[in-house]
């Protein structure tokens, strides 16, 4: 029976989509993915159709997530910028914030909502790199870049292809391939405060490819400090983070591809150590004095597997099986005095996940994808904080089924998918996603509508467990239930000149239910569920490709709130009067960025980037803080093949007018803004050979 | 105060980005490499220089260019043209440019005149992207128009050289520009 039904329902595909054994292989000549893997097999005719520069819109027409809001870096322009780490790239991205969260660990906010905690999914390499507890990603000279390929960006919901923690924004880390590196570089880079060192990073990339087998190995030892500068805390003590609050960084990521079989293991050890505390005052001891830090530290052990069949050219499988165990926030007391560390909290989280996928797709390019996969979590509390849970958590599941559709009408391309998710904890969810888009020659056009979500992790549950044990606790709490957004955008491109492109598109984001880390009196955490947020926002782009001299990008955005039930991300005097209703806690109104690449010689090129964030509100313990517009100014000298072939010398001065950007807390946690890195000079080595 | 600062940046970064240079976009690199790749489909080589039977690798000479060699290095990874396989080498003038079976020499080369002398005597294509390459008697000049990559040929260069194109890629070579 159960046969039966895949027959008919195979057979009502194969008659909705007429199939041509070439069908895969026929995308447009000027789409960025045929020209990035697929020129070498065009012949000369077809080659020279091939434009040599990309407009917006043919990148919007061709690339995976064509109907969404994309951002592509390329691992090029990371190393123009002499980027020294991902915030450096990812700061110039239209949108994206970043903010302290709590003990010195920074992450992500996007379009004026707080996405650090799972509402941003980052991976690399296909393996998510979101820690499965609560969500977060750490950044601060955590992953790598000399491997980068490029960065591909939703800076918008994705969900409905990436599940959760994917909810208002996706990036994905490409590495090169084997072929693309064939051989060993390795780069050094040390960089330094006025007051202190800055960071020093080694990093090994290293592929070659042997007939049918590809291998590929990177890899990151780095140490760096956050900042050079005084942190105060609410109560006026202070400390000099330019010797403490380090981080440290070890990456491995090894990949070995045979034929149509590709796997990956990826290993990742970050820690954080923090002085600042977890909220408004500093650790110290009873009678107020620093004794101690925090070390914070994140590890993921993953792999992930994929098998690829064709067939026909019409017809692909794609089976993909994840694992990670993962070991976030373990946090370990440390004494000023030598006293022994201690184990505050340890927590393993082993993350399973099963996918399979079948893409039908018709010689027009109209696509058909049908998949389901089955994924689970489960935790392992090894040892929880004092008066912390000591019982078992339950595994967390979901099923999910998906089906994606594209049609080229003659007037629009129609893409509609839908998401069914039945989840063991959380009931059952079904989220649709539909876009238009068209490419008219010079101007393009994408509406888009998009449902997202952001389901609880074990971490919340741990938290409001943990909550409900506390003899301290007044009244027992519910767990909460799953966030949901509704997003809807509009792009415009127009491509001025061959090499000149502008885009702008406008985004209204409203999210319900959402999961609100809350404190109460006796500083006990939990989680609730608060009615809404809502922000809009415009972004705009222009990109100026200069063909033999370089690039200039310049982008804009903006944001304001049109609704916001959640005290902890309003604006509130001491009063508790709101005095900024269109703004949200930690956000800049406008953000401006520009990047230039210019090429003196073609061995030597000079990258200035300029970053301006106008001023953002958030708080020191209850007192509302105002932080001034900000400008970070940035050049980098790269000079590639110097004295002999392979040898490459870049030196980087960053926020060279000392601007001090500061990490502003997204919410109201009464975490002190966290001082961002000042000026610093960079110098980095590489060798490849 | 505030405003002498953003003058000042505005300055900074508006005398950086008037330099001007040569390199070029990966994406382009990635075309012409494609090129010299599909250009070679279409050229015999006398039995001297390369056996029509044998398997001995085919060189490509890479002058003074960084970007192209890695971008050949990376297009070229296993591919072969008629069971030679082809390799990817940067060259120097001093080198013995003889062995080279393709010479590529790039836009910004100083000494493009040098090379096609250093050559002149031996079958290797070349193919460059200054017209000074072309009218010094280069063979194959690529160049951009209309944001597409186009190919001029010099017949006489390469008979001159014992190469011998096929008809199809002197139907599928353009005017050079004017």
């Amino acid at each position: 029976m159960k046969g039966k039904i895949i027959k008919n329902l195979v057979s009502c595909l194969f008659a909705l989509f007429p199939l041509h054994e070439r069908a895969l292989a026929s995308e447009q000549l000027s789409c960025d993915r045929v020209a990035e893997t697929d020129i070498v097999d065009l012949d000369l005719s077809e080659l020279a159709e091939v434009p040599v520069f990309l407009s917006a819109n043919q990148k919007a027409t061709c690339t995976e997530q064509a109907a969404g809001i994309v951002t592509v870096i390329s691992g090029q322009e990371i190393r123009n910028m002499g980027a020294r780490d991902l915030i450096d790239v990812l700061q110039l991205v239209p949108g994206f914030s970043f903010g302290v969260d709590t003990s010195n660990v920074v992450g992500l906010g996007i379009r004026g909502f707080q996405a650090h905690e799972g509402k941003v999914a980052v991976f690399v390499d296909g393996i998510n790199l979101n820690e499965h507890r609560f969500g977060t990603t750490q950044f601060g000279n955590h992953f790598p870049v000399e491997q980068i390929d490029r960065i591909e960006i939703i800076r918008g919901p994705g969900s409905i292809i990436h599940g959760n923690f994917a909810e208002m924004g996706v990036i994905n880390i490409i590495s090169k391939s084997a072929t693309q590196i064939d051989g060993v570089k390795v780069s050094g880079a040390y960089g330094r405060f006025e007051r202190g060192e800055a960071r020093k990073n080694t990093e090994l990339v290293a592929g070659k490819k042997w007939d049918d087998w590809e291998v590929t190995l990177s890899g990151k030892y780095g140490e760096a400090h956050r900042s050079d500068r005084i942190y105060r805390d609410a109560a006026g003590q202070s400390f000099d983070m330019s010797d403490s609050n380090e981080l440290e960084s070890r990456m491995i990521n090894l990949g070995v591809k045979y034929k149509d079989v590709d796997f990956r293991v990826l290993l990742d050890d970050y820690s954080v150590d923090s002085r600042d505390g977890f909220a408004d005052r500093i650790f110290a001891d009873a009678e107020g004095n620093p004794n101690r830090y925090l070390t914070n530290r994140f590890t993921t052990y993953a792999a992930n597997l994929n098998y690829q069949h064709s067939f026909t050219e019409a017809i692909q499988l794609d089976l993909n099986a994840q694992f990670s165990r993962q070991n976030p926030w373990e946090r370990t007391r440390k004494y000023f005095d030598g006293e022994s560390p201690l184990l505050r909290e340890r927590v393993f989280v082993d993350f399973y996940k099963f996918d399979a996928k079948t893409t039908f797709a018709s010689e027009e390019g109209n696509y058909l994808v049908l998949g389901n996969s089955f994924a689970f979590d489960k935790f392992d509390i090894r040892k929880s904080e004092d008066g912390g849970l000591n019982t078992p958590l339950p595994t967390f599941s979901d099923y999910t089924a998906y089906a994606e559709a594209s049609y080229a009408f003659p007037w629009v391309n129609l893409l509609a998918g839908l998401r069914f998710d039945a989840y063991n904890e959380y009931g059952t969810n079904l989220a649709p996603r539909f876009a238009l888009t068209k490419d008219f020659g010079r101007f393009h056009f994408k509406a888009l509508y998009s449902q997202a979500f952001r389901i609880p992790t074990g971490g919340n549950y741990q938290k409001n467990e943990e909550y409900n044990l506390n003899p301290q606790t007044a009244e027992q709490i519910s767990q909460v239930q799953p966030e949901k957004t509704h997003t809807a955008e509009i792009e415009f491109g127009y491509e001025v000149l061959d090499n000149l492109d502008l885009t702008v598109n406008l985004f209204d984001i409203r999210s319900k239910n959402i999961i609100l880390y809350q404190i109460d009196d006796q500083n006990n955490d939990f989680y609730i569920n608060a009615a809404g947020q809502n922000t809009q926002g415009i972004e705009t782009g222009l990109r100026y490709n200069g063909k033999d001299w370089g690039y200039l990008e310049l982008d804009y955005s903006f944001y304001h709130a049109t609704r916001n039930t959640a005290d902890k991300y309003k604006i509130l005097n001491t009063g508790e009067a709101q005095i900024h209703d269109q703004l949200n806690v930690g956000f800049p109104t406008h953000k401006v960025t520009f990047n230039a690449h210019a090429n003196i010689t073609p061995s030597f090129s000079v990258n200035p980037s300029l970053i301006f964030i106008s001023d953002r509100f958030g708080y020191t313990g209850n007192a509302l803080t105002h932080h001034d517009p900000a400008w970070m100014a940035n050049v980098y000298f790269r000079y590639q093949n110097l004295l002999t072939r392979g040898l490459e010398v870049g030196l980087g001065f960053y926020d060279i007018f000392n601007e001090r950007f500061e990490y502003v807390q997204p919410y109201n946690g009464g975490h002190p803004a966290l001082p961002g890195p000042s000026r610093e000079i960079m110098l980095k080595l590489s060798y490849q050979y | 105060m505030r405003m002498l600062k953003l003058i000042t940046k505005s300055v900074f970064v508006s005398a950086l980005l008037l330099s001007q240079g040569w390199a070029m976009d990966q994406r382009e690199l990635t075309i012409k490499a494609a090129y010299l790749f599909r250009l070679s489909l279409f050229v015999e080589w006398p039995p001297s220089s390369l056996n029509p039977t044998g398997s001995e690798p085919m060189l490509f000479c890479v002058a003074g260019d960084q970007g192209m060699h890695e971008s050949l290095k990376t297009v070229l990874a296993d591919k072969s043209i008629n069971r030679h396989k082809v390799e990817v080498t940067e060259v120097q003038l001093r080198d013995n440019l003889s062995a080279c079976h393709l010479l590529y020499l790039p836009r910004h080369l100083q000494a493009t005149q040098a090379f096609l002398k250093a050559v002149a005597l031996y079958p290797v294509l070349t193919v460059g992207e200054s017209e000074a390459f072309y009218s010094q008697g280069g063979m194959i000049y690529l160049y951009n128009k209309d944001n597409r990559i186009r190919f001029a040929i010099n017949e006489q260069a390469a008979k001159k050289a014992g190469l011998e194109l096929r008809a199809q890629l002197l139907h599928l070579a353009d005017q050079p520009p004017s």
